[in-house]
């Protein structure tokens, strides 16, 4: 009923019970993706004990002798970002991801951001509230795969493939999930997490896809570690710009940004914790951002030094500077059941360790040095030669991959479908009633003032619903969502009539409803009917289909079902739906591809 | 050259760049800096006010908006009338439509026709005609969306055309009787070629004056022309009012135009710079037009509502720095500053008694979410007293 303002809650049932029974499912892929690499395992290490077999060896393939460890900087960031990337994905399970992250993080995250970084971020968000599930369950298996795809594959292109990936992905989650880390929004601050968490993460990638020799030097260290100086005096000068609010105390943005994460659900010491600081910080304010502003430009001076004293001095003032903050300000970020990863101070503090350590912890030199373990050099196919830490190591990357895929596909097919997922309709406005009997007759006019009844309009399927011609909300939405299910009938629209009958009593002239074609832009559809009456006809329409219509006084809009039908070719009602739009483009749009399914199933019945 | 190359220890070229790192870091700094949105600044010119009162010889009207005012779509306006020897007011609003967006009116003796203005997703101006004061209603169609002023609509069951009806703020349209069929009667281009004095912008106001023909009202940019354009036998002329010396540079905007018995009387609002003032004026049939002293007003007393009582007598509502406050004025006569109205203040309505005829006297009325209060002023004149009061019914969230 146009006005009641329903709104889908991020914890509605169906949602979370299709979330999980989606991730229980693909869970079994993966499990099977799982065996299917470990069946290869045994194929490959099978054939190698025939072929030793056969051969009158005594040996497996061992690796080469000039082959060295990892270095110890890449294993670091590797494992590192590998199990950041895991925990985000168990975060990405919460129930109420579904429904909660476009309206939760997305879209408050671009709120303050220039229209057009709105309006790019918006349409990533689009796809995501029309296919919630699909989206959720990908990110899950999207990040839960490239963290183990790091951490289980140390050597080689499979290696550095998921560095790439990483920065592929990072990046995605960079400009639609967190608009940009904020960049071009007003009150960038290091102390929120500027300039985004996955920024880190898509720094670390790069460094993981490099070549293992850059890390034989300390030059790739020094870069890091440079950069990141010139990271940290950036922010500090940032931090101490004037009249943005941060060296104000009481109301000042510092202030308010706390007493915010304060309230967010939280165990109770955490919430009093944020709830102290805020209020030193509101008594405080000037020097709480005097001490920001100097930390960060010393250690960026440290950093820039590029003395491994001073860095590494830098580095543990840095270190205790975001543990501090993690805790103080970003409320460890993932708390709420929205949080999606635990900020920026886990990542930017582990980046800069892996820069000082590629700095001070050089692999030791030789002339000739195997970046892999791969393949000792036998004559024969490359599967006989291959070790077997690289041989399970590959695998396990290629099931990594096989996980990551299991999220990328539902995720771009749901990125190439405009139409919203049906489950939204069905989570907003119930599941539709099946019935089987005869629909109600009727004989109205059309919008060019012709007779139309029900019985003329047997042999085609009709799709029935009640609107008001100067509705404001709902109605308009709903026809909208009739032209689309028209649309996506393609050829056989011409088996399929869509009608809706005048539900005002007062505004029901036919001049009225060819206002309202016009406006929707309906006039041109030869299988549209907007039927109206005399208040008697219409009265017995909405009684016969259980149409509620009730005119409410003092400037309100006429209150009315928002139901439609589905009427066979023989006459006969087989669905009733409830057809409210919902709060959102989604969950209007949605209601055309139930609509649709309910139509399809009926041609083919 | 590599850029590892630059980080040789102790070299000029470490040097050189570690003064590069810290400039670039000033300079993203300053990008950064400067990519912040900067607020706006300037304030669009405030639109006229909906609130508004007429009078007719049957009775007066008046049109305010009740509920959460600081919420449009649980903002509901409302039409209220009084019939001529009534001091009672009642809420006609027409049923069947939300009017969330506001509803203008043309008002002719006991016949009032409303229109809806377009809101939320309804793009075109349902239309309503009593005939009976708000009693019973039909519905006719209007092709397309009223203006949101005041005066969009006027309605004369006895004149040809009996209705005109502003189109947006470029096209006025005229109907017969029945409003069975529309067409266009002038547009704002049309009458921006009868006379470049004038400066022609948008469209303001419509109404039928006391011979039937119609009188529209238009924004001049030009020296205190004020833009009125009268249809005489099928040819649009001006009517040739140019506010007094002191206002010659202004721009103007007529923001009420009524026709009341055999006056028309208008508000004119005229801008110079930053300094904005209201000046009357009235015509009566077979007379020139006449003009009164003007009344500052402006952003620090900007109109929050206006109302033409019996004979031309007008009457505005103003915000000041310290609460609202109402001045009045009669044909011929000047400006009057009436008692400080009470809190919540938001319309003003023509008295509707036969003892009221020929002298300025109005209504306050007050709104505070679903009730409305009506306050007459006492007979010393020195402060108002609450003469009714009245809850309406409101379906909070219906527009949502």
């Amino acid at each position: 009923m146009p006005g009641m303002g329903r709104s889908l809650q991020t914890g509605n049932s169906l949602i979370v019970s299709s979330f999980h029974s989606a991730l229980f499912h693909q869970f079994l892929i993966v499990i099977l993706v799982v065996v299917l690499c470990g069946v290869a395992f045994n194929v490959v290490r099978t054939v190698q004990y025939r072929r030793l077999r056969d051969n009158g060896g005594t040996a497996f393939p061992t690796p080469p002798a000039n082959s060295l460890p990892e270095p110890t900087a890449r294993r670091l960031l590797r494992i590192g970002f590998g199990s950041l990337w895991v925990l985000d994905g168990l975060l990405q399970m919460q129930s109420s991801m579904p429904l909660g992250l476009p309206s939760g993080v997305i879209q408050p995250s671009a709120a303050s951001s220039p229209a057009w970084v709105q309006h790019l971020v918006n349409s990533g968000a689009t796809i995501w509230s029309n296919h919630p599930v699909q989206a959720a369950t990908a990110t899950v298996w999207i990040q839960l795969g490239l963290g183990v795809w790091l951490m289980v594959a140390p050597r080689g292109r499979w290696s550095r493939l998921g560095g790439a990936a990483t920065v592929a992905w990072g990046l995605l989650v960079w400009v639609f999930g967190e608009s940009f880390g904020g960049i071009f929004g007003p009150g960038l601050t290091w102390l929120f997490g500027a300039p985004g968490a996955v920024l880190f993460y898509c720094a670390a990638g790069v460094l993981i896809a490099l070549p293992e020799r850059a890390f034989s030097t300390a030059r790739l260290g020094r870069i890091v570690i440079g950069l990141s100086g010139v990271f940290l005096i950036g922010m500090a000068v940032l931090q101490a710009w004037p009249g943005r609010g941060y060296w104000q105390g009481r109301g000042g943005t510092l202030t308010g940004m706390v007493r915010i994460m304060a309230q967010t659900s939280q165990p109770s010491f955490l919430s009093s914790w944020l709830s102290s600081f805020a209020s030193f910080v509101s008594a405080h304010g000037w020097a709480v951002n005097l001490f920001a502003v100097v930390s960060l430009a010393t250690v960026g001076g440290l950093f820039l030094s590029g003395r491994r004293r001073l860095v590494l001095g830098g580095l543990i003032g840095l270190s205790v500077l975001c543990l501090a903050d993690w805790v103080l300000v970003e409320d460890l970020g993932l708390l709420g059941g929205l949080g999606t990863d635990p900020n920026s101070m886990l990542p930017m503090a582990l980046l800069f360790v892996g820069g000082y350590v590629a700095m001070v912890r050089l692999p030791a030199p030789v002339e000739e040095r195997a970046e892999s373990d791969a393949v000792t050099s036998r004559a024969g196919p490359w599967w006989e030669g291959v070790t077997v830490s690289y041989l399970s190591r590959s695998l396990a990357a290629v099931a990594a991959v096989g996980v990551v895929l299991i999220g990328t596909a539902p995720m771009a097919m749901a990125a190439v479908n405009p139409n919203a997922d049906p489950i939204l309709s069905e989570a907003l406005d119930g599941t539709p009633n099946n019935l089987d009997s005869p629909a109600p007759p009727f004989t109205l006019t059309d919008q060019q003032g012709r007779a139309v009844s029900l019985a003329s309009l047997r042999g085609h399927v009709v799709a029935l619903t009640f609107l008001d011609p100067v509705c404001t909300s709902d109605c308009p939405l709903i026809a909208q969502e009739f032209r689309s299910t028209d649309q996506q009938l393609a050829g056989q629209d011409g088996r399929v009539d869509f009608i809706a009958i005048v539900a005002n009593p007062i505004y029901r002239s036919v001049s009225y409803t060819k206002a309202f074609d016009r406006q929707e832009g309906l006039t041109g559809l030869h299988n549209w009917y907007f039927l109206t009456g005399s208040l008697s006809q219409l009265q017995r329409a909405w009684n016969s289909y259980g149409i509620l219509v009730q005119t409410i006084a003092n400037g309100a809009m006429i209150a009315h079902s928002d139901l439609s039908f589905v009427i066979d070719a023989q006459g006969r009602e087989r669905d009733a739906l409830i057809d409210d739009p919902g709060p959102t483009q989604s969950t209007a749009s949605s209601f055309s591809s139930l609509l649709l399914g309910r139509i399809n199933q009926v041609l083919g019945s | 050259m590599r850029v590892t190359a630059l980080l040789a220890p102790g070299s000029r070229t470490q040097r050189s760049f570690r003064r590069a790192v810290v400039m670039a870091a000033v300079a993203l700094v300053l990008g950064l800096s400067l990519s912040t949105p900067v607020p706006a600044s300037g304030a669009t010119p405030d639109p006229t006010p909906l609130e508004s009162g007429s009078a007719t010889s049957a009775g007066s009207w008046v049109i305010l908006p009740m509920g959460q005012l600081s919420d449009k779509s649980n903002t509901f306006w409302q039409l209220l009338h009084a019939p001529v020897g009534s001091a009672h007011w009642s809420v006609v609003t027409p049923p069947g439509a939300a009017d969330n967006g506001g509803i203008v009116a043309g008002t002719s003796g006991n016949s009032v026709l409303v229109g809806i203005l377009p809101n939320g997703m309804l793009r075109f101006s349902p239309v309503s005609l009593s005939s009976d004061g708000g009693s019973s209603w039909n519905p006719v169609t209007l092709p397309g969306a009223l203006a949101a002023v005041p005066d969009a609509l006027a309605y004369d069951a006895t004149a040809s055309p009996s209705t005109v009806a502003m189109a947006g703020r470029a096209r006025v349209l005229s109907s017969g009787v029945g409003m069975s069929s529309w067409k266009t009667l002038v547009t704002a281009a049309r009458l921006r070629s009868v006379t470049p004095r004038c400066g022609v912008t948008t469209l303001n106001a419509v109404t039928l004056q006391p011979g039937g023909a119609p009188l529209v009202a238009v924004s001049c940019t030009h020296g205190g022309v004020v833009g009125l354009f009268a249809d005489v036998a099928g040819v649009w002329k001006p009517s040739g009012v140019v506010l007094e010396r002191a206002l010659r540079g202004s721009s103007t905007s007529v923001i009420r135009l009524e026709t009341e018995g055999s006056t028309v009387a208008a508000l004119v609002s005229a801008s110079h710079g930053s300094r904005e003032s209201l000046v009357a004026i009235w015509h009566m049939v077979g007379q020139a037009w006449t003009e009164s002293t003007p009344l500052s007003v402006g952003a620090g007393r900007p109109v929050l509502a206006t109302a033409v009582g019996p004979n031309g007598t007008m009457a505005v509502l103003l915000a000041t720095g310290h609460g609202e406050a109402v001045d009045d004025i009669a044909p011929g006569g000047s400006w009057t500053q009436l008692p400080r109205p009470p809190r919540g203040a938001v319309a003003l309505a023509p008295v509707a008694t036969p003892a009221a005829l020929g002298a300025p006297a109005f209504d306050v009325i007050t709104v505070s979410g679903a009730a409305f209060g009506v306050f007459s002023l006492t007979p010393s004149g020195a402060s108002w007293a609450n003469v009714q009061s009245t809850r309406v019914p409101l379906a909070y969230g219906s527009s949502s």
